[in-house]
Parts: C-alpha cells; sequence; structure tokens
C-alpha cells in the first residue's frame, strides 16, 4: 500500500471538510501541510515488523459519530462496559472522534476543570487549546532509535484527524473521580482517528482511563494521537484499555512532557484483537520529574503488535520505570521494543525496564528489545528481558495436584501478569483485564 | 469408600532411553506405611515421579492399577484427580499464585464442577491444616513456594496433601534438608492423616525419618528393582551396618551412582 493508492476521493473529501470545519487558521494549514507531505514523508519505523502494507490509508475519513439522548441509546457494547466501571465517574463517550454522550461531568465545571469534545474546545477555548495540540510531538534522532518528528501514519493524523477530547486541570485541582472515556467506532471502514489532549497545571492530580473498542467483525483503522502534559509537582494516570476487535488496525501514538517534580503514570492493557502498533514516548523534561509504565498484553490467532515503549530523560534527578509483560498464544507476535534514553546533563537519573513475554504455544513469537542509551556518567540504569515458553516443571507441578493442563496454565498466566495487573490503579480496570485476558485464553 | 489399593506389577521405566526401574512389584493398601530405602542412584525417585506420570519417564513395561483403574494411561492430573498425591522432594516455585488459592483450584479440581467447596469450610480447614503444621497464617497469601526455606516447601508438600485428602500419597524424601524439629512437625502431619482410607509409599535415604513416621513394611530398591523387604527391623539394620552386607547376601554390583539425582535436579 502506498500514498498514491490513496483514493481520489479521500483528496475530494479532504477538501469538502476544509471548507466545511469552522476550524482556527493553524488548524487548517497543519492539516495541508500534513496532506501534502503524506506522499513524501517515510513510514515510522517499528524494529522488526513490517507495518508498511497493512490498510493504513484505506478507511473512510470524517464519518461523524451519532448523538444519543440517553445511556439506553448508545451502542450495546459501549454500555456493557460502561456497566462495569464506575457509575459515579465522569464519563465520555466519543463515537468516531464526536462526543456523543456525556454523564456525571457537572461538578467537574464547578472545579474548572475541562472536558470538552476537541472541535469545540478549539471555537469556545483556542489559545488554551493551542498551548498543547501538535506540541508534544517530539522526534529523537539518535542513530539507534531514529524517531521522526514527522511521519507518514503522524501526518496521516494531522491531516485527517476527526474529533477527540480536550482534558484540562487547571493548577491546584486534584479531581477526585476518574475520568473515564469510551473511545469507539461506528460503520464499516471507518477511520477512527481521534486526537486526545489530557493537560494538568501545576500541583494537580488526575486519573484518566481511556477503553478503546471496536465491533469484532467491522473493519475499522484506527489512527490516535494523544499528548499528554503533567504540569510541576502534578500526578497523573493515563491508563488505556486496547479492546478493538480483529478486524482493526490500530497505530496509537502517545506523547507525554513530564514537569518538575511531576509524575506520569501510564497503564497499558493490550487486551483487544488487533494489528497494531503502538508508541509511547515520555519526555522527561523538567528535573525532578518521573515516568512510570505499566503493560499487560495477551496475542492469539494470527494477531501481530508492536509496542514501543521509549522514556526520554532530559533533565536531572529524572526517574522512568517500564514494567510490561505479555502471553502469546496460537499464532500471535508481539514486540518489546523499550528504549531509556538519558542525555548528557540528565545527572543524579534513573532508567530502568523489565519486559517479559511469555508463549503458550511454539507458532507464538515473541520479542523483547531492551535498549539502554545513556550519554551521562552520573546515573543509574537496569533492564532484565525474557522471551521464553511457560515453564514445563511448573505446569507439572500443578497439574500433580489434579488441575488440567489448561487451568494450569490459567494460573500461571495470571501468575506471570499478577504483579503488573495489582499495579492498575483503577480496580474496576484490573477486574476487566482479568475476565478480557481470559476470554482471550479460554478461546 | 473401599481401602484404596495401589498396585504395581512388572514396572519399567526409562529416562532418554535407559532404562532405571527394571522390574517392579509392590502393592499398597489403605492403612499401610510403606518405606522404600536405598542408596542414592537406585531409581527411588524415578519410581515416585513415573507413578505420577512425569513427562521424562517413560513407562516400558509392566503396570499401575488404582483401585483397579489403570493410571498408566491417564494424565498427569487425571492420576491425582484419582488419589494419587505426591509430596515432591524439590517442588517447584510459582511466582503470582498464591498458596490459597491454588489449594482451592485444586480442591475444586479434585471434587468437580458444581461441588466445589464453600469457601467458609475452606478457609476453616486451610487454617486447621496450618495450625497443625505450625505454619503462619500469612504463608498462605504467599506465592507458591517462592523464597520458602527448604523446610517451608516440605510443610506446604503437607499441607496439600492435608487438604487434598488423596487415596494414596507418595512422599519423597519429604525429610531431606530438615532439621530434627522440622521433621517431627512434617510427621506429625502425616501421621495425622493415617487411616484406612490412605496408603503411603514413603521414599526416605535416611532410617531418621522411620522413627517419626513407623513403616509397616521396609523395602530396599537397589538397581531398580526392590531386593529385599521386611517390616521396621530392616530400616534399623541398614542405618546401623549400611548397604554393604545386604548387596554382599545378593552378589550385587552397583550401577548408575548418579541417575537419580540428575534427574531430581532437572524435573
Amino acid at each position: 500500500m502506498t500514498v498514491t493508492d490513496f483514493d481520489v476521493r479521500h483528496i475530494h473529501l479532504f477538501q469538502a471538510h476544509q471548507d466545511n470545519a469552522s476550524e482556527p487558521t493553524w488548524v487548517r494549514e497543519k492539516r495541508e501541510a500534513a496532506f501534502r507531505l503524506l506522499d513524501e514523508l517515510p513510514w515510522p519505523v517499528f524494529e522488526k515488523m513490517n507495518i508498511t502494507d497493512w490498510p493504513w490509508f484505506q478507511f473512510q475519513p470524517f464519518v461523524a459519530g451519532r448523538p444519543v439522548a440517553n445511556r439506553d441509546e448508545l451502542p450495546q457494547a459501549v454500555q456493557m462496559i460502561l456497566k462495569t466501571y464506575n457509575q459515579q465517574a465522569p464519563t465520555v463517550v466519543l463515537e468516531n472522534g464526536d462526543l456523543i454522550w456525556e454523564e456525571n461531568t457537572a461538578a467537574l465545571k464547578d472545579q474548572g476543570v475541562l472536558l470538552v469534545d476537541l472541535k469545540r474546545a478549539l471555537i469556545d477555548h483556542e489559545a488554551l487549546v493551542q498551548r498543547f495540540l501538535f506540541q508534544g510531538i517530539t522526534g529523537d534522532h539518535d542513530r539507534l532509535i531514529a524517531l521522526q518528528k514527522n511521519d507518514r501514519l503522524l501526518a496521516l493524523s494531522d491531516a485527517f484527524w476527526n474529533g477527540g477530547l480536550f482534558v484540562y486541570v487547571p493548577k491546584g485541582v486534584r479531581v477526585a473521580e476518574p475520568i473515564q472515556l469510551m473511545i469507539t467506532a461506528h460503520g464499516d471502514g471507518t477511520g477512527l482517528l481521534p486526537r486526545l489532549i489530557v493537560a494538568i497545571e501545576e500541583d494537580s492530580e488526575l486519573t484518566f482511563i481511556e477503553h478503546r473498542l471496536s465491533d469484532e467483525e467491522t473493519t475499522t483503522v484506527h489512527n490516535g494521537v494523544s499528548e499528554v502534559f503533567v504540569g510541576a509537582g502534578s500526578r497523573l494516570r493515563f491508563v488505556s484499555v486496547q479492546a478493538f476487535g480483529r478486524k482493526t488496525y490500530d497505530h496509537t501514538r502517545r506523547y507525554g512532557t513530564v514537569g518538575p517534580n511531576a509524575r506520569l503514570e501510564w497503564v497499558f492493557g493490550e487486551v483487544g484483537n488487533a494489528q497494531g502498533a503502538a508508541l509511547t514516548v515520555s519526555n522527561l523534561v523538567g528535573e525532578g520529574g518521573s515516568a512510570d509504565v505499566k503493560m499487560v498484553s495477551i496475542g492469539h490467532g494470527s494477531e501481530h503488535h508492536h509496542f514501543d515503549l521509549r522514556n526520554r530523560h532530559a533533565a536531572p534527578h529524572t526517574e522512568s520505570d517500564v514494567l510490561a509483560k505479555g502471553i502469546l498464544l496460537g499464532a500471535a507476535r508481539h514486540i518489546y521494543h523499550v528504549v531509556t534514553k538519558i542525555e548528557k546533563g540528565a545527572r543524579g537519573s534513573n532508567g530502568e525496564q523489565t519486559a517479559r513475554l511469555m508463549m503458550l504455544s511454539s507458532e507464538a513469537r515473541g520479542d523483547a528489545n531492551p535498549i539502554l542509551l545513556i550519554d551521562e556518567h552520573d546515573v543509574k540504569a537496569d533492564h532484565a528481558a525474557s522471551v521464553g515458553y511457560v515453564d514445563e516443571s511448573q505446569l507439572y507441578y500443578l497439574m500433580t495436584r489434579g488441575l488440567s493442563r489448561k487451568e494450569a496454565e490459567r494460573m500461571l498466566i495470571f501468575g506471570f501478569l499478577e504483579p503488573v495487573i495489582s499495579e492498575v490503579p483503577v480496580e474496576s480496570v484490573q477486574t476487566y483485564l482479568y475476565e478480557a485476558i481470559e476470554r482471550k485464553f479460554m478461546q | 469408600m473401599a481401602k484404596p489399593v495401589l498396585k504395581i506389577e512388572g514396572l519399567h521405566v526409562a529416562i532418554d532411553g535407559r532404562e532405571i526401574i527394571r522390574g517392579l512389584d509392590l502393592t499398597v493398601q489403605g492403612g499401610e506405611v510403606h518405606a522404600i530405602m536405598g542408596p542414592n542412584g537406585t531409581g527411588k525417585s524415578t519410581l515416585a515421579q513415573a507413578l505420577m506420570g512425569h513427562p521424562r519417564y517413560e513407562v516400558t513395561g509392566g503396570s499401575v492399577t488404582l483401585d483397579g483403574e489403570d493410571i498408566l494411561s491417564m494424565e498427569v492430573d487425571e492420576r491425582a484427580r484419582a488419589g494419587l498425591f505426591l509430596a515432591m522432594q524439590y517442588p517447584s516455585e510459582v511466582s503470582g499464585v498464591k498458596t490459597s488459592d491454588f489449594l482451592r483450584a485444586a480442591i475444586n479440581a479434585r471434587r468437580g464442577e458444581g461441588k466445589e467447596i464453600p469457601i467458609l469450610q475452606f478457609i476453616r480447614k486451610l487454617d486447621a491444616a496450618m495450625k497443625a503444621l505450625e505454619m503462619p497464617q500469612e504463608m498462605a497469601g504467599r506465592y507458591l513456594n517462592e523464597g520458602f526455606s527448604g523446610g517451608e516447601k516440605k510443610r506446604n508438600e503437607i499441607l496439600q496433601m492435608k487438604m487434598l485428602e488423596p487415596r494414596i500419597a507418595i512422599l519423597d524424601e519429604i525429610d531431606s534438608g530438615l532439621d530434627i524439629d522440622a521433621i517431627r512437625i512434617v510427621a506429625e502431619g502425616v501421621n495425622s492423616m493415617l487411616s484406612e482410607e490412605l496408603g503411603v509409599l514413603m521414599i526416605t535415604h535416611y532410617q531418621r525419618l522411620l522413627n517419626y513416621i513407623r513403616p509397616h513394611f521396609v523395602h530396599v530398591m537397589m538397581n531398580g528393582r526392590i531386593v529385599k523387604s521386611g517390616g521396621p527391623e530392616l530400616a534399623e539394620r541398614l542405618e546401623a551396618e549400611g548397604y554393604d552386607w545386604l548387596k554382599e547376601e545378593l552378589g550385587i554390583t552397583f550401577e548408575q551412582e548418579d541417575a537419580d539425582t540428575t534427574v531430581r535436579q532437572e524435573a
């Protein structure tokens, strides 16, 4: 698939969108510039996995969501998941990028917290949005981990992004309940290209949960970009559950900017059935900042997924920690590419990473690539990585007590993942992950 | 329920094509405690693992039945559910799996779907068993055998036995690496279970354990066979005089010094 295959219809749709949208000039210009560059820009590199022939350009852009008047009108799948989550928490549902439902959001407004459809926010809070939108994207030109400031899939989002959410927490505000976001797609062949901004100012606190889903039998192309900003002394927990259906292609980018003495905790539950590539970058730009990544993944069938996790220490006394664990069934393939980079001058920093993949089938394939790039002397850094089959002597031991092989495998899988899942800060998400993993394992 | 009967006839077992057990006959019934003794490398642990169904141990001849059922055609877990239990010399450490969760799953696997043990009953049973084995309560919440001392692992094996209530229990060197106090506790744990409903096959290198768990029958294994059987007095003579007199009496040249030890380490 090359850009030249990109249906001419998309050009018309792009132009029509440009003509109709009431977007600020700087946003329109960004779209146009990105659109022009689509042909020229290189593909992003996901080590050891070729994603260039996936149908990233075969989607219907700018398909609107369908607003609902009450919760019962939401798609069944969304309702079912909402029921498993916190019923009191502020909750927003985006369909095809449009905000179609919100509940329990009134109290936030009293605190000055903004939880707004991104397109709406560009009208009502343009100056504020402009401080963040497109500002968190960073490149890194280290010869070992080339990450371009711009590439074809990022430009595709810049040109065709369709809605999203703007979350803003003012200085000194601690949001008590987690903010919950459902991202869902509607329509066969729909392009789901949301942009998400989560910005919390200094001395504030927020737990944000996004749950991304699509229909199992509907073709969906997801290309989502999140930019996250954590102000001085603040703490943001960003929990993301991927529960896309098997006909979804998922390209996910997340960029975190962590200020002085701030803390960003990412939690990723990769339990969906999509083919995908996900890159998460945490830029530690303020002294004393820290980033933490917890990830679990489970792959089965012929799922291929690349997970690229990067922590970049660009200020003194910054810390990062990655703990990622995955299970591979069937002929699934997961790649964990974990990069810890400590820039010159980031003295007293500490970067740690652990990446482990457990395979239960001889056809499954896992790769864990731990990479440490250290340009400063006075630092600590550590990595551990392993890829291996489920331990036969442990299986035997459990089976000698009467557990069937399947049950014994199940115990070992959950035992393997438990140290990660037990760290997930929201109990309802823990429960969801356990159940989703169980379902996939039993299939 | 009828008394359990484990019947081993003409058993041959090979590891990686090498025959370790070469024609072994033994019957263990409910209410009986059998001790199998013998020098290192004579196939004692091989017998234990082969009875349980360890995949590396290939049965090349003979038959084994439990209550008349052919267990050699059963999977490992089926043997366990039929009532066979093996207390291992080197139990696995299983990170992330809590001892209590594992025990409950194992009990329920044995009971079958729809007949799961009520949670309160399980907790009471677990508390009582742990108290009897002088295990601190918090051990039930720890990951299975992870970071347990040698003695704690052995106690945990007996704890599992108490919880699972097997019909035939094979105890593979449950005394190895234990001090006297720990041996006493572990042995009391076993003794408290002895009844017509349980047959015990106890493998040990030392006579010492037999002071705490009194066997009805003592068998000596050499070169993959039982070469002599008797009562507790046989064990006492072995302790006092070693195995040489027996080798001489039977005209046995000893082979395979390390076979058993090596395989156990790997298992």
